[in-house]
């Protein structure tokens, strides 16, 4: 008896001592990210600094993943198996799949009990993650489309040093930025590339125009395609005509990123995350503006980086709301990654506005229009990217080429 | 007493059965294991998932055979068996032909055959990741080193990837290269294995090296030939790689293949019920395939197989 009463006590002590060891340790946090370009250099740094001022209560291990299909069913499985990350960077288009294993909160709520600045917040993408009254993520940044220009160009094709601004000027734009210019029969320099390299710059550069001209994607209850409409169908003539009725885009895919990157192509849109890699360009002289209005009104498509916390250990909640705070209440320190910050104090702070290039893309934040949610997304672009490229190839006219993909669209859509 | 004399009778034959030699069966246990937990358990899994609707996230919803009857409906995955068979039908002789070839070439003594043989045979050592990124810079329209070398000598840029026309060639092409390797091998200790004394007969006889070809060679490399073949319908059925990193099913879905068309089904749109029976689907096909060409080529290469 005596021996057992010593044993139990001793195990007793043991686990006490253990557990105030276990208590004392820091609550380790996972954060995981799709920055796979320069960008996941920043946040790095970022996560360090919190880190250092945290020491001791909160550590987080920051993953840069891929994005794309695997990152999404990574974090399936990692909810499935109850091992979710602290923190994860998620696209409005994503994270309603995962609405019902994620945290959310009344306004009142993250103002009073966590201190975040929730008015602060650019109204747009607020109420892209607010669903009946509860806001199920904190958004980090966003990031929308801009128009990249070779100022050498321009100025060499007797052009305004700037970007132009409508349909006549942009037109104009290209027509004189393509040329021959050894003389050899072969285009050296062109206007514009409708299509090639990454893929989905071709769906944005076409939801921006449909936008514009007062389109629509899907519609209102998302049961049907709504973009074999007029404002669609002139959205992919544009592009379409660009290259075989204007001659300023070749008609073959080319990587448009390379080409502006070593002077092949004078005019192209896309995200921010390019802004620092062309700055490391030596000899390239170049610039960035919104979007021209080449339709109706400004609009420009768009999408963010949601800060997603799944449900969990009130501590680690605690601790991931915390991290989440930091990064938005420093997004200046991630503006410089390239990304424009969706606090409004901060990007019309001075500081902000000395960084040039992301205050032309933070401009368009007012009017930056994101995508319908739904699951069948990534499916229907596919069926959208398809036809697009019979219509950019000259298989097919841009008006059949809608029309199939809308058939095929209202098929995916009734089907599930 | 009566018990230990009648134990005393059976005890010799009981001796006599030896307690049953366990051995093999821990030489075999290890790959068993591996067996059932990669290979049987997912077989059956997929099969019952065939049956149910899943997203991954939340339960399963038994469905019955609606995936399968849905899925023939579904234009994107009739299209998907047609590029499928489109390019087992292109590449399947190519690689069991070419490699034949390569290996008759290869097996003769010539200055630098080891070097032939090595930079030959090797791509398919190369994981498939490395060898499609470079093609897929090589291939590039405006800044490829291949249309590069075609500008240099006159000839028109090609969109290799993204006409209709060539973009399955261009896999084609682009598997015959990386693969052919593992069949050369394949031929070439089939060929070293011949008795010579048979072609020393033959050309006494008066043979030459085309009818020594004919009639020797090919005869002999009859079970080769078929075992390739198998192979090589098989291993066409699942191509993905080559999809995935140089088309990604483009351009307008004329490359996409039923092991892509399964990857999208499943892993990008979450439907992996779904994508479970059209995995179930390509078994069919394949074993269909299988048994016919096993039946046809035996019977075109002759009897005694």
């Amino acid at each position: 008896m005596t021996k057992w009463l010593k044993s139990l006590s001793t195990g007793l002590v043991l686990v006490l001592l253990l557990s105030a060891v276990a208590l004392a340790e820091p609550v380790q946090l996972q954060f995981w990210t799709p920055f796979t370009g320069p960008d996941g250099a920043y946040m790095e740094r970022m996560v360090d600094k919190f880190n250092e001022e945290h020491a001791g209560e909160i550590e987080v291990e920051l993953f840069i993943l891929a994005g794309g299909a695997d990152y999404i069913t990574k974090l399936a499985l990692a909810i499935r198996t109850g091992a979710p990350p602290g923190v994860v960077i998620l696209s409005p288009n994503d994270y309603f799949r995962f609405l019902d294993s994620l945290t959310s909160w009344t306004r009142e709520e993250l103002i009073d009990q966590y201190g975040l600045d929730v008015d602060d917040f650019s109204s747009n993408i607020l109420d892209a993650v607010t669903r009946d009254g509860k806001i199920y993520a904190i958004p980090l940044g966003t990031y929308c489309l801009g128009l990249y220009y070779n100022i050498d160009h321009l100025v060499e094709a007797g052009l305004e040093p700037r970007a132009p601004r409508d349909m006549t000027e942009f037109l104009e734009y290209a027509r004189k930025l393509t040329v021959d210019k050894d003389g050899d029969g072969s285009i050296d320099q062109w206007g514009w590339y409708s299509f090639g390299g990454w893929p989905f710059r071709v769906l944005w550069q076409w939801y921006t125009l449909l936008f514009q001209n007062g389109g629509s994607l899907l519609s209102e209850d998302q049961r049907s395609a709504e973009f074999y409409s007029p404002e669609g169908m002139s959205a992919l003539e544009f592009y379409v005509d660009l290259i075989h009725k204007e001659g300023v885009a070749p008609p073959d895919p080319a990587d448009p990123e390379e080409a502006f990157r070593v002077g092949m192509l004078s005019l192209h849109v896309n995200g921010p995350w390019m802004i620092n890699l062309f700055k490391e360009q030596p000899g390239l002289n170049w610039a960035v503006a919104p979007v021209p209005v080449l339709g109706e009104k400004q609009v420009v498509w768009g999408d963010a980086h949601l800060m997603c916390i799944p449900k969990q250990s009130p501590e680690t909640t605690e601790a991931a709301i915390t991290l989440a705070k930091w990064l938005s209440d420093n997004s200046l320190e991630w503006a410089k990654a390239g990304q424009v910050p969706v606090r409004n104090s901060i990007v019309e702070s001075e500081e902000f506005a000395a960084l040039t290039e992301q205050y032309e893309f933070a401009k368009q934040l007012p009017y930056v229009q994101f995508l319908p949610q739904t699951e069948r997304l990534a499916e229907i672009e596919s069926v959208l990217l398809e036809y697009m490229d019979a219509a950019y190839l000259g298989d097919m006219d841009p008006e059949e080429a809608l029309e199939y993909a809308a058939e095929e669209v209202d098929d995916i859509l009734r089907r599930r | 007493m009566v018990q230990s004399a009648v134990k005393g009778m059976w005890e010799p034959m009981a001796v006599k059965k030896k307690r049953r030699d366990l051995t093999p069966f821990f030489f075999i246990l290890p790959f068993m294991v591996f067996f059932v937990v990669f290979i049987l358990i997912p077989l059956v899994h997929g099969l019952i998932l065939s049956f149910q609707e899943w997203s991954l996230l939340g339960e399963p919803i038994f469905v019955g055979l609606e995936n399968y009857i849905e899925l023939l409906s579904i234009r994107r995955f009739k299209a998907a068996v047609e590029n499928t068979l489109k390019f087992a039908v292109q590449s399947v002789p190519l690689l069991l032909i070419v490699p034949l070839l390569l290996a008759l070439l290869l097996n003769k003594k010539f200055v630098g055959q080891r070097l032939a043989q090595n930079a030959i045979i090797s791509p398919f050592l190369i994981p498939s990741s490395s060898v499609l990124l470079l093609w897929i810079w090589m291939l590039d329209t405006q800044t490829g080193m291949i249309n590069q070398a075609f500008k240099a000598l006159g000839l028109p840029n090609q969109a290799w990837l993204s006409r209709q026309g060539s973009a399955m060639g261009v896999i084609v092409f682009v598997t015959l290269w990386w693969t052919a390797g593992y069949n050369i091998i394949l031929y070439l200790s089939s060929l070293q294995d011949l008795p010579q004394d048979l072609y020393e007969a033959a050309s006494v006889d008066g043979a030459n090296g085309w009818d020594q070809f004919w009639h020797i060679t090919l005869p002999l490399l009859r079970n080769r030939m078929l075992f390739i073949t198998t192979l090589q319908i098989i291993a066409s059925f699942k191509l993905f790689d080559q999809v995935y990193i140089l088309t990604g099913g483009g351009p307008a879905g004329s490359t996409r293949t039923l092991a892509f068309y399964l990857y999208e089904t499943g892993f990008r749109d979450f439907m992996f019920g779904r994508a479970a029976a059209v995995s179930w689907y390509m078994f069919i096909m394949i074993a269909i395939f299988g048994l016919l060409q096993a039946k046809l080529l035996t019977r075109w290469l002759g009897e005694g197989v």
